[in-house]
């Protein structure tokens, strides 16, 4: 009888451990930093880069949730905001962040801003370019059409930082028809602020998806 | 006695593969310090005219010349409008109306000619900086894919004559082409690795 307890008290020890072992395996739940971490890796496919002559340029598909996330956490100081009014404010859009990095740092001063800059008057109008002409640049396509960004806005302009950070918002719906309903989206950027050419980043929409499903939810009281 | 003869053998067997293995290494690595290196070239404006990346940059170019071609044209229409009118009208005009209206005519013609040289220079402008940044392109492709494809070298021959002659099986024009254009369109990073 002893032997048959000390048995069956090793089978649930033995259960409860393969259990442990189970669900660790097949838990999902990670935190907003590690998910934002998850997003970098290129094999999600939610972030592209060029690399032409020294100069990165890189795209990364920010999810909604993750924006109603990092404003929420903004706003905790302030005002109280509902989470749902901030969800629908960027359901309706695809949101990503353009950077311009000095990959190769030969260049004058490091700060890309500062790339074959000749003059203060070159400085000024490129300052003048990625603030107020960017939008004419990037274009979204899907078999449906071609829309404009209804939104660019660059951020740290006169930060001490090599690299600079544009953020594009998209609508999600081209001639009535959801961007994310085609197979694959192609943001083109025309590049007249470095004179890099042509770009092209085509992204899975089934990537752009998964990013949304995958995001914890729970983090966001 | 008897098993000692059948190991004896297996013995020999390893030290004649061993020393078979050697021997292929030792040939490898003295035939890769006397090979020399590894060359190719490619055909620079065949290359360039056939980039994906050549062909939209111009089609991207000629849409926004085609708007200041249309402004131009409505100011040479105004003009050949305005022209027209001083001449229906010439015979009833007094020479001091006829001095007036050849004076804002020629101020108008003075326009429509700056104009017409604005627009060709801002064309030109605009081709060589989207063209500057098609070589930018092709320079790095093509430097990411010689490290990647273990070249020591890739010439790129031009109408100039910087390289006079080469055997066909060093041209990778079309290889690289073919990549070059994969990698316009689908926004890998680096250039696809030798098959």
């Amino acid at each position: 009888m002893r032997h048959l307890l000390q048995n069956s008290r090793w089978k649930s020890l033995a259960f409860t451990f393969c259990c442990a072992v189970i669900f660790s395996c097949c838990d999902n739940t990670r935190t907003v930093k590690e998910y934002e971490a998850w997003i970098n890796e290129p094999e999600q496919g939610l972030r592209k880069s060029r690399d032409i002559d020294g100069l990165e340029i890189t795209l990364k598909y920010i999810p909604s949730e993750l924006l109603v996330y990092k404003e929420l956490q903004q706003e905790e100081s302030k005002a109280p905001i509902s989470k749902d009014s901030l969800r629908l404010q960027y359901k309706n859009s695809l949101t990503f962040l353009m950077t311009f990095t000095a990959s190769d740092t030969s260049h004058q001063g490091r700060d890309v801003m500062m790339r074959d800059v000749a003059s203060q008057q070159d400085l000024v109008g490129r300052m003048m370019t990625m603030n107020f002409d960017l939008g004419e640049m990037l274009s979204l396509s899907t078999p449906a059409g071609t829309i404009r960004p209804v939104l660019t806005h660059l951020e740290g302009s006169y930060g001490m930082r090599r690299e600079r950070q544009m953020v594009l918002a998209f609508t999600d719906m081209i001639e009535g028809k959801r961007v994310l309903d085609a197979d694959t989206i192609d943001i083109a950027f025309i590049d007249k602020v470095f004179d890099t050419g042509i770009h092209h980043f085509m992204f899975e929409t089934s990537d752009l998806r998964s990013a949304s499903e995958l995001f914890p939810s729970d983090s966001i009281k | 006695m008897r098993t000692s003869e059948p190991r004896g053998r297996s013995i020999r067997l390893m030290a004649l593969i061993c020393g078979g293995v050697f021997v292929m290494i030792a040939i490898a690595l003295i035939a890769g310090h006397t090979a020399g290196p590894n060359i190719a070239y490619v055909r620079s404006n065949d290359l360039i005219a056939k980039y994906a990346g050549t062909i939209e940059s111009h089609q991207v170019a000629q849409k926004e010349q085609q708007k200041w071609r249309a402004n131009l044209d409505t100011l040479h229409g105004d003009y050949r409008r305005a022209v027209n009118l001083y001449n229906e009208t010439y015979a009833g005009l007094s020479a001091p109306e006829r001095k007036d209206r050849e004076d804002n005519l020629s101020r108008q013609k003075e326009q429509v000619t700056s104009y017409a040289q604005e627009v060709e220079r801002l064309a030109a402008e605009e081709d060589e900086k989207l063209m500057q940044g098609v070589l930018s392109q092709i320079n790095t492709f093509i430097a990411a894919y010689g490290k990647e494809h273990g070249y020591d070298m890739i010439f790129g021959t031009t109408a100039a004559g910087s390289l006079l002659y080469a055997e066909d099986g060093y041209d990778i024009t079309d290889d690289v082409l073919k990549s070059l254009n994969t990698h316009y369109k689908t926004s890998d990073a680096t250039p696809p690795a030798k098959q």
